[in-house]
């Protein structure tokens, strides 16, 4: 009893210690497919916090603000793996279809939205118990998910339709389907809502589609095979990811217009903005490693040690709760 | 019975979904072999040089040369054996890499779809040379449960044996 004293006080400690960290700094999730582990980044310090066992070869991530934790898909284990804010250095897991890859979380609901790559399924499930709800049928290879801010619907890339579909979520009914460019991959929304943007794999672009009128607007040359993308709402500028290419196309949606390219590690993949730094964070697959982008002047500034195989589809960085004023 | 069938049902789930999702694949080899950086890339800088080094392909049929788009068709073990066609994307003799995707494969002897490599030579500045061959690419069966023959396993050893069959024979020629 008394040698156990220390042990428990010591995981008190540590446990205090994260949640403590977790508000003051940005966390990344990163999935890493060769080790089948999450590093989970201190983003401000750009330490690694813990390394997670999941499931076998992890690739789609979704940050729950809601519940505090992070659910990541294993398409080579058939399973949804989800890590505890609280418990950062272990994770539990459920199955799901046989082949899980893009996931989010419904901002309304407590729900989260699986891909189901090979099965033209998207598998709903309980944010709170993780039991299944039901499924949504989509299209063929259905890759990045989007769900709309107040719930009302999810974007879906069926890749190999070369269409997004907009998927009433009260109904599971889809409501549009949108034709875009070859294979969309990636789905990233505008804040307002009105704008969607997906990276197509073979057509080398990215599809500019309008919300309201349903209907893809404009198209903007990138680099080589187009994985993934994001917003930086404050300048108005749209990183994405060109795995061929190793790099990191910067262009402005509104105009079509090339702002800047920024070499990264080869393979680049999942990439995400994070407002409270202000950068830019980039996973590359092959070099195993998150890329650190400084939105303003497009330089590469730092890169954090990953595990073999980072991938990080999805929403992988966990912002700080809102401070009260 | 019917909900102790369902918790039966249940605790066998985990073990019936061993199937495999998508997932890309990289193999990544190199080399060190004991001659000056300028002879070994002298050996394999051209694009169809490759039926002179590598032993597993009996014959290249190239075209466009060393520029960016050209193609080459290979033929794998012997001169009418199964067809490997490539495309360069890159090619820098500056430094000493280029980067080439397969356009069409032959599933029995390479199971791999969106292919694309890079082979790179750099000198180790102490009078060897380190040569870098790397690719990403998927299994070519693009379904749930692939038969072995087109697993990720498959291709992932395909795909090495590939690599280190002729880094292999670049080392013994350029030693030679």
């Amino acid at each position: 009893m008394s040698r156990r004293w220390p042990t428990v006080v010591l995981l008190a400690t540590v446990g205090l210690w994260i949640t403590a960290r977790c508000v003051a700094a940005p966390l990344a999730f990163v999935t890493n497919q060769g080790p089948d582990t999450v590093t989970v980044l201190d983003l401000a310090t750009g330490s690694t916090q813990a390394t997670v066992a999941v499931g076998k070869d992890p690739a789609g991530v979704a940050w729950d603000a809601k519940h505090q934790r992070v659910f990541v898909t294993n398409p080579g284990g058939a399973s949804v793996s989800v890590i505890e804010l609280a418990q950062p250095g272990q994770a539990h897991s459920f199955p799901s279809g046989k082949s899980p890859l893009g996931i989010a979380v419904d901002p309304v609901r407590d729900r989260v939205y699986v891909a189901d790559f090979y099965d033209r399924q998207v598998e709903i499930f309980s944010t709170a118990d993780f039991s299944p709800q039901g499924r949504l049928h989509v299209g063929n290879t259905p890759s990045g998910l989007a769900p709309s801010a107040d719930g009302r619907w999810l974007a879906v890339a069926n890749r190999d339709d070369d269409t997004v579909a907009l998927v009433d979520l009260v109904t599971g009914e889809t409501i549009a389907t949108i034709p875009v460019g070859g294979h969309p991959f990636g789905l990233t929304l505008s804040p307002d809502g009105r704008t969607l943007y997906s990276a197509n794999v073979t057509s080398n672009d990215v599809s500019v589609v309008d919300l309201e009128a349903r209907a893809e607007i404009r198209r903007i040359k990138v680099g080589d095979a187009p994985y993934a993308s994001a917003l930086d709402p404050t300048r108005g500028q749209l990183f994405v990811t060109n795995q061929q290419s190793g790099t990191v196309s910067v262009v402005n949606p509104l105009t079509g217009v090339t702002l800047g390219t920024v070499t990264v590690g080869d393979y680049p993949e999942g990439i995400q903005y994070s407002p409270s730094l202000d950068r830019v964070f980039v996973a590359s697959w092959f070099d195993n490693a998150l890329y650190e982008i400084n939105p303003q002047t497009l330089q590469l500034e730092r890169t954090l040690p990953c595990g073999d195989g980072s991938r990080a589809f999805g929403v992988f960085i966990a912002e700080p709760a809102a401070r009260p004023q | 019975m019917l909900r102790r069938f369902a918790l039966a049902l249940f605790c066998l789930l985990p073990l019936a979904a061993t199937a495999h999702g998508p997932s890309r694949q990289k193999v990544e080899q190199e080399i060190t072999i004991k001659a000056p950086a300028a002879k070994v890339w002298g050996l394999i800088a051209d694009f169809c040089s490759i039926e002179k080094w590598h032993p597993g392909v009996a014959k290249c049929e190239g075209t466009g040369g060393n520029a960016v788009g050209a193609v080459r068709t290979l033929h794998v073990g012997k001169p009418d054996g199964p067809v490997i066609v490539e495309e360069l994307l890159m090619h820098d003799p500056a430094k000493m890499s280029y980067k080439y995707k397969i356009t069409q494969t032959d599933v029995s002897v390479l199971p791999v779809t969106t292919y694309a490599a890079f082979l790179t030579v750099s000198d180790n500045g102490d009078g060897t040379t380190k040569v870098v061959w790397k690719g990403g690419f998927y299994r070519s069966w693009g379904k749930n449960d692939p038969p072995p023959e087109q697993s990720d396993a498959a291709a992932v050893k395909a795909v090495t044996a590939t690599y280190q069959g002729g880094l292999a024979n670049i080392k013994k020629l350029a030693e030679q």
